[in-house]
């Protein structure tokens, strides 16, 4: 295994161009999620680093060899399709093994790596099953199983939550995540979904229109989000004095030296927590909306209604 | 890295020698035996020239050929379009508990073999025909109430075999619409007639024309009924075939060309039209609402309609069934014969030279459409996954035989290979056993590529980017993941082209020799020398072979005609 390494990256469709200068590099063992609107070139890198996608400009490394032409049965990558792709003429065992057959591995080898992988991804009961006759969630494991039965220097996921029940797929990333600690793989994962991406993730990169935004752990782009994008695409954000705040770092306070005087315009009842809109009138009389949370700690938690006057102050 | 190269090399080499073989086939079988009867039909006792033609065009005997020809297409497209278009909307709004069973019986004309039909219905309305002599007994006639010969009878025919492809495609297309709009256009207060103006029409319209132009085809095409059932009514067919028994080759290519010219127009033009007017539109989900009402004159009409084709489609089959347990001897003398007799399918079993026909065609079927699959599965494969010019120019090859009725195909081969050519690697195909099956492919070629071509596109793309990615290369994929994929869509048109090919018998008429004598051949040679029941147990074994087929189609897709 080693890191995979894209090097100025641009690629046109037709004449649309779809990406723009992409640098970006996958460190080996990380898990490392592009996190970006639907549209954004998320599935054009991907098929770039698969080879399904010659790019027009720019290489692809791994490692120090230069793999940007290699046609995709040579690269060894294992991929997670978003409709998953199993090949419905097969069973799940053979689904798996059918990387490895290619491979003209012995006949137990086969069976053993694909007990294996059964296993780990807790399939056992499950082997002799056609793919359609399984659920959409053993449907996922069955394209993970197989992808990492060819034990590949990198896997590629594609969106593999969103053909899934919004209840399965908390439960489905946690064992994604623990499966690719377990093994040490180094992984691509893609997704639209802030709150996936900042809990699987080792890092995440933020793309928009073709281009990578940001990069760095799920802390620092949640925390410091460089650019007003980043920043509204991951939560909700308050622009203060040329930085992105985020609600839950404001605070309301009856008064003191350094608050902003606010006016309470809106309140929203979350349960967990409060949030309230306040509106700040500037030197120039011109209105600012700011968005700020707190958390409800019960009894003792001083609430505000909508007319009260208040200080806003900024917890960093 | 030197085993990678290898590896591309290798998918190279197969991809460049798959073209070559194809180019060689397409060009040997297709384009040169069409170029062969075009120069042929230029060609003159001193040279080349139009006379041929001009001798041909100034008789006005072969004009009112030309023109028969024409009405017969024009008369096969309107009794068909009103017939099917009439079954299909009764099926899609009116029909209750017993559509499905009835949905099979209106299809099972499309199983059965024209000339077998055709037979039958001599067998029923012809001068000793049971219905026949059944009205004149029943109204004490002393001569036939009718005479079933010439171009009434031949539409007559067509009408009940040739009205599938309408009511199949127009059931399809009905099954799209968007019932919420009739429903809303009723509920304003609009009248049936105008519902089906301005709300079915428009969607029905792409499924008309592509109907309008099969059935135009098959009725300009049409053989078996002009030839036995023709009367004085000559058409360009029958010309052809009598033309090439006169071993006049000349005349009969003039003719094939004037055939095939009329028929490539009328499909150009229709799909012009198609073009300007019939946007496919995407399938839509639709929730199947039935209008309660079940009254009314129209209703009535097609209630009527439908009981009638049910019983005359039906009643070929009853009767060709019933006629091959009796004795030839009383089919020949009585009005309902009644010497019940095995001896018919005795002597097809016991006697080799009886039962040779029908092994011949089972074989020359088989061959045919396995060739058919061999050429067209690759080639639909790499037309969806690479369009490019290529694969473009070979499937219109591919198609072309969609606009050359059967006699155009088999003059053709008899222009190109009645002498040694390189296409047959320096033999003379005509007179030899496999002449039959290639012609049987050819025409089988347009429906198989058609029914791959909607496998391949159905298939999920990914599946194929899954198996590279998994380490498999181009062929691998095709054979372990392609292939097993696709096979529902290949074996049912597969068998549909099996069995359009095991009664075929225009081409067989043209190009059948001592070596390959078809089924079709023989039920009408018996026919003619007055061993009526060994020719209807012919057809009996057709019909069952081709029931088990519809049986097995019906299994693999479904959604296509359910
Ligand atoms: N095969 C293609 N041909 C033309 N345009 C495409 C093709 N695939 C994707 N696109 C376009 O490229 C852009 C990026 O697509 P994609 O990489 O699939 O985005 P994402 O995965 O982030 O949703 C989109 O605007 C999409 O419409
Ligand atoms: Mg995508």
């Amino acid at each position: 295994m080693s890191n995979i390494v894209l090097k100025g990256i641009s690629h046109a469709y037709e004449k649309e161009k779809v990406l723009n200068g992409i640098d970006l590099t996958i460190e080996e063992g990380e898990l490392l999620t592009l996190l970006g609107p639907s549209g954004c070139g998320k599935t054009t890198i991907l098929r770039i680093i698969a080879g399904f996608i010659i790019p027009d400009e720019g290489a692809v490394l791994s490692g120090e060899a230069d793999i940007t032409k290699w046609a995709p049965e040579n690269r060894n990558m294992g991929i997670v399709f978003q409709n998953y792709a199993l090949f419905p003429n097969m069973s799940v065992k053979d689904n798996i093994a059918y990387g490895l057959k290619i491979r003209k591995k012995g006949r137990d080898y086969i069976e053993e790596k694909c007990r294996e992988y059964m296993k780990l991804t807790g399939l056992l009961e499950y082997e002799k099953r056609k793919v359609n006759e399984l659920s959409g969630g053993q449907q996922q494991r069955v394209a993970i199983a197989r992808a990492l039965a060819i034990e590949p220097q990198m896997l590629l996921l594609d969106e593999p939550m969103s053909n899934l029940d919004v209840s399965l797929r908390t439960r489905m990333r946690e064992e994604i995540r623990a499966i690719q600690k377990k093994i040490g793989i180094t992984t691509l994962f893609i997704t639209h979904d802030q709150q996936e991406a900042l809990s699987i993730s080792d890092r995440v990169a933020v793309m928009n229109k073709g281009r990578i935004l940001q990069i760095g752990t799920p802390k620092e782009i949640y925390d410091e989000p460089e650019r007003s994008f980043a920043a509204d695409f991951v939560g909700t954000s308050n622009y203060i004095n040329g930085h992105f705040i985020r609600p839950e770092q404001l605070r309301l306070g009856q008064g003191g030296e350094k608050g902003i005087p606010v006016v309470v315009k809106d309140v929203k009842f979350m349960g967990m927590y409060f949030e309230y809109t306040v509106v700040c009138t500037d030197d120039s009389g011109k209105a600012q909306n700011y968005c700020v949370t707190e958390i409800n700690r019960g009894k003792a938690y001083r609430e505000w209604h909508a007319g009260d006057t208040a200080y806003l102050y900024v917890n960093l | 890295m030197k085993n990678k190269n290898h590896i591309k090399i290798k998918s190279g080499l197969l991809k460049g020698s798959w073209y070559i073989v194809l180019a060689f086939l397409l060009t040997g079988y297709i384009v040169v035996p069409f170029l062969c009867t075009v120069i042929k039909s230029f060609q003159t006792e001193n040279g080349y020239g139009l006379s041929n033609i001009k001798d041909y065009l100034s008789n006005p005997n072969q004009l009112r050929v030309i023109l028969n020809t024409v009405m017969l297409g024009a008369a096969s497209v309107l009794v068909c379009g009103i017939v099917g278009i009439m079954l299909a909307l009764y099926m899609t709004f009116l029909a209750g508990r017993e559509k499905k069973i009835v949905h099979i019986l209106l299809l099972s004309p499309m199983m059965i073999p024209g000339v077998i039909v055709v037979i039958s219905f001599i067998q029923l309305y012809g001068e000793s025909g049971m219905v026949t002599k059944g009205l004149e007994y029943l109204f004490h006639l002393t001569e036939a109430p009718f005479h079933f010969q010439g171009f009434g009878a031949i539409v007559f025919v067509i009408a009940y075999t040739q009205y599938v492809y309408f009511y199949l495609n127009i059931y399809v297309a009905l099954k799209y619409i968007d019932y919420s709009l009739i429903e809303a256009a009723r509920g304003m207060g609009t009248s049936k007639m105008r519902v089906f103006a301005d709300v079915i029409w428009p969607e029905i319209l792409p499924a008309v024309l592509t109907s309008v132009i099969v059935t135009f085809a098959s009725g300009i095409s049409s053989f078996s009924a002009p030839n036995l059932i023709g009367g004085g009514f000559k058409v360009l067919s029958t010309q052809i075939v009598r033309s090439k028994a006169n071993n006049h080759m000349e005349t009969a290519s003039v003719q094939v060309v004037i055939l095939f010219l009329i028929s490539l127009s009328v499909m150009m033009l229709i799909q012009y039209y198609s073009r300007k007017y019939g946007n496919i539109n995407s399938a839509r989900a639709s929730a199947v609402v039935r209008t309660g009402k079940k009254k009314g004159i129209f209703v009535s009409l097609c209630r009527i309609v439908i009981v009638v084709q049910i019983i005359m489609v039906v009643l070929p089959v009853a009767a060709i069934v019933y006629l091959s347990f009796v004795d030839t001897k009383s089919i020949m003398t009585m009005i309902f014969p009644r010497g019940f007799t095995l001896e018919n399918y005795l002597i097809i079993a016991e006697k080799g030279r009886v039962l040779k026909p029908l092994i011949n065609s089972i074989k020359m079927s088989v061959m045919a459409v396995a060739a058919g699959l061999a050429i067209t599965v690759p080639t639909a494969y790499m037309v969806v996954k690479y369009k490019g010019k290529w694969n473009m120019l070979f499937r219109m090859l591919i198609m072309l035989p969609w606009a050359m009725p059967a006699s155009v195909i088999a003059v053709n081969l008899i222009n190109a290979f009645n002498k040694k050519s390189i296409f047959a690697f320096n033999q003379s195909l005509i007179g030899g056993f496999y002449i039959l099956p290639i012609a049987y492919a050819i025409t089988s070629l347009p429906l198989l590529y058609s029914s791959n071509e909607v496998a391949v596109q159905g298939i999920n793309k990914n599946l194929e980017e899954a198996s590279q990615s998994l380490g498999a290369g181009m062929f691998y994929t095709f054979i372990h993941v392609i292939i097993p994929n696709i096979a529902p869509g290949i074996m049912a048109g597969g068998i549909l082209g099996l069995i359009r090919n095991i009664g075929e018998y225009t081409m067989s008429a043209l190009l059948y020799g001592v070596y390959n004598r078809p089924i079709s051949i023989s039920m009408v040679t018996n026919m003619q020398e007055f061993k009526m029941g060994i020719s209807l147990a012919y057809g009996v074994i057709v019909i069952i072979i081709c029931y088990v087929a519809l049986g097995l189609i019906f299994k693999f897709d479904k959604e296509k005609y359910f």
